[in-house]
């Protein structure tokens, strides 16, 4: 009876699916396990030809320059003499409706300095160029700022590969009424019913 | 006319012609397309016979069906016949609409391992990411296919048979969350296993493709899938010509036939060129990460180290490269 024993168990312990192909109990291991820089073959992304900035306290992570894109930076240009603007140009700010918090936290002048118009300013009082104005808002939204530094929060320039380039906070949400709005699906649902 | 059959003695150390191809080692497959290609030469010089207006064009065009019809499995292709067959589907479809695509067969590369992440707190249900995909991948516009699915679920429940797939109001609604689903290249795939002529499999970069040209069309796939990952063509596909995404890719967005299962590739023709999947560029609210899993220095890596991740029937062992995380 012993002997039946044996052939049982050592087929008990090959029986399994073992075919040379990663398994599916290794996946998380070769995961973990992968913890050398990893060169993803050298492949590259195309992220556009705009000038791009390095984050702060963020190794290899760049996003594009907002100064660069700005049309009428520095906004001294205009500020320092407001008798030579153009009519046109002194509606540039008529359509900024702040709808972000409450009035008692945020108003123009806690983003903005009334004299140095070319940066922002923290709510210690220190100027931030335009380009960092991710740091403005890691202020209040720590949360955010931290998982948009790890890769968990906004979204990417380019593709997968390197360069690490990721659009900044106000590319997504505009810093003077932050919120998303409603709209209707890019796709009907009738469109939809072709899968089985 | 003697003269025209008769086999000159080989000199010293060589081979005639004809012995070589006699002593020539053959597979089945390869002696059927042989012949199969000499068949349609003949229907081809017989349509030419009967009919004065068969063309050059029409000729080459039956050949070349006929030689697709009896190709080999793509995992058993030399890089050569992976060549010819590519540019075979590069010329029949310019031959049919005067057009080129580009259809690539661009094999893995080392020490990448694709995985994805998808932000159940960000998803909006703009369904942004169904419309690239369709249009990405060339997918039927008839029977109106979709690779992915987003799912309106109520808040605090996430009890699949409760939520919609189908909905369409203004979006995000009250009360409501999404979550998408598709094909998520398990690591242990069980659509592969099921498969009876091995015409899906997974890359060694983890991307579950299909052989369209292998699939016959049984559907074990679609059934053992856990996850509704998969469609069938029950009818030939219709893509408008102008709308045909002409960079392609062998195992991914090509154009396909009636009978066969499809799936999401994870953008193949994109991914391997270090391109994030269509999903995830026409995404606008950044919900979807994609990235390769053996980088510790991606996003999906710093994802899965640091949010609180989980996988959909993880109990079954499918081990999906598919992960959800929220703020």
């Amino acid at each position: 009876m012993k002997w039946l024993l044996i052939p049982l168990v050592v087929m008990g312990l090959t029986g399994c699916k073992h075919d040379g192909s990663p398994g599916h109990a290794s996946l998380m291991d070769t995961i973990q396990e992968s913890t050398r820089p990893n060169r993803n073959a050298g492949l590259s992304s195309d992220v556009g030809g705009a000038a791009l900035v390095e984050v702060e306290h963020t190794p290899g992570m760049l996003i594009r320059s907002r100064e660069a894109a700005l049309e009428k930076f520095p906004c001294q240009s205009c500020h320092i003499d407001l008798a030579k603007v153009s009519r046109e140009q002194r509606k540039a700010h008529w359509q900024v409706e702040l709808k972000h918090a409450s009035e008692t936290v945020m108003q123009c002048s806690t983003c903005h300095f009334e004299t140095d118009v070319n940066r922002l300013r923290t709510i210690a009082g220190k100027p931030v160029g335009f380009d960092h104005s991710y740091q403005i808002c890691g202020q209040c939204h720590s949360k955010q700022a931290e998982d948009w530094a790890g890769g968990a929060h906004g979204k990417r320039v380019g593709g997968w590969a390197p360069p690490r380039v990721a659009q900044t906070c106000v590319e997504c949400h505009n810093p003077h009424s932050p919120g998303w709005s409603k709209r209707w699906p890019a796709v009907a649902g009738r469109a939809r019913f072709g899968n089985e | 006319m003697n003269d025209l059959i008769q086999i000159q003695p080989a000199a010293q150390g060589t081979k005639s012609g004809l012995e070589q191809l006699l002593e020539r080692q053959i597979t089945r497959r390869a002696a059927l397309g042989t012949v199969a290609a000499g068949l349609a030469a003949g229907v081809g010089l017989a349509q030419t016979a009967i009919n004065p207006f068969a063309s050059q064009e029409s000729r080459e065009k039956t050949r070349l069906e006929w030689q697709e019809f009896f190709q080999g499995n793509f995992r058993l292709m030399t890089d050569d016949e992976k060549t010819q067959t590519v540019e075979r589907l590069e010329r029949l479809y310019e031959l049919q609409t005067g057009k080129r695509i580009n259809v690539d067969a661009a094999g893995h590369h080392e020490n990448v391992l694709y995985g994805y992440a998808f932000n159940v707190s960000k998803c909006r249900g703009y369904m942004d990411c169904i419309k690239g995909c369709i249009r990405e991948n060339n997918q039927d516009r008839q029977s109106g296919m979709a690779y992915i699915r987003i799912h309106e679920h109520k808040t605090g429940s996430t009890d699949f048979s409760h939520a919609s797939d189908t909905f369409f109001h203004e979006v995000p609604a009250a009360g409501h969350f999404y979550m998408g689903t598709q094909c998520f290249h398990c690591q242990n795939p069980p659509c592969v296993d099921v498969c009876p002529v091995k015409a899906t499999w997974m890359e060694p970069d983890g991307i579950v493709v299909v052989d369209y040209n292998w699939c016959i069309g049984c559907r074990y796939c679609m059934a053992a899938c856990p996850y509704d990952a998969r469609r069938f063509n029950w009818a030939e596909p219709q893509v408008p010509d102008e709308e045909v995404n002409p960079n392609q890719h062998y195992l991914g967005n090509r154009l396909r036939k009636r009978g066969v299962v499809e799936k999401c590739t994870f953008c193949i023709q994109r991914s391997r060129q270090g391109k994030n999947p269509a999903c995830v560029e026409a995404c606008p609210t950044g919900a979807r990460v994609f990235g390769n899993l053996l980088d510790p220095g991606s996003e999906i890596r710093w994802i899965l180290a640091n949010k609180k991740v989980f996988r959909l029937k993880e109990d079954l062992g499918t081990e999906p490269k598919f992960w959800y995380y929220m703020d």
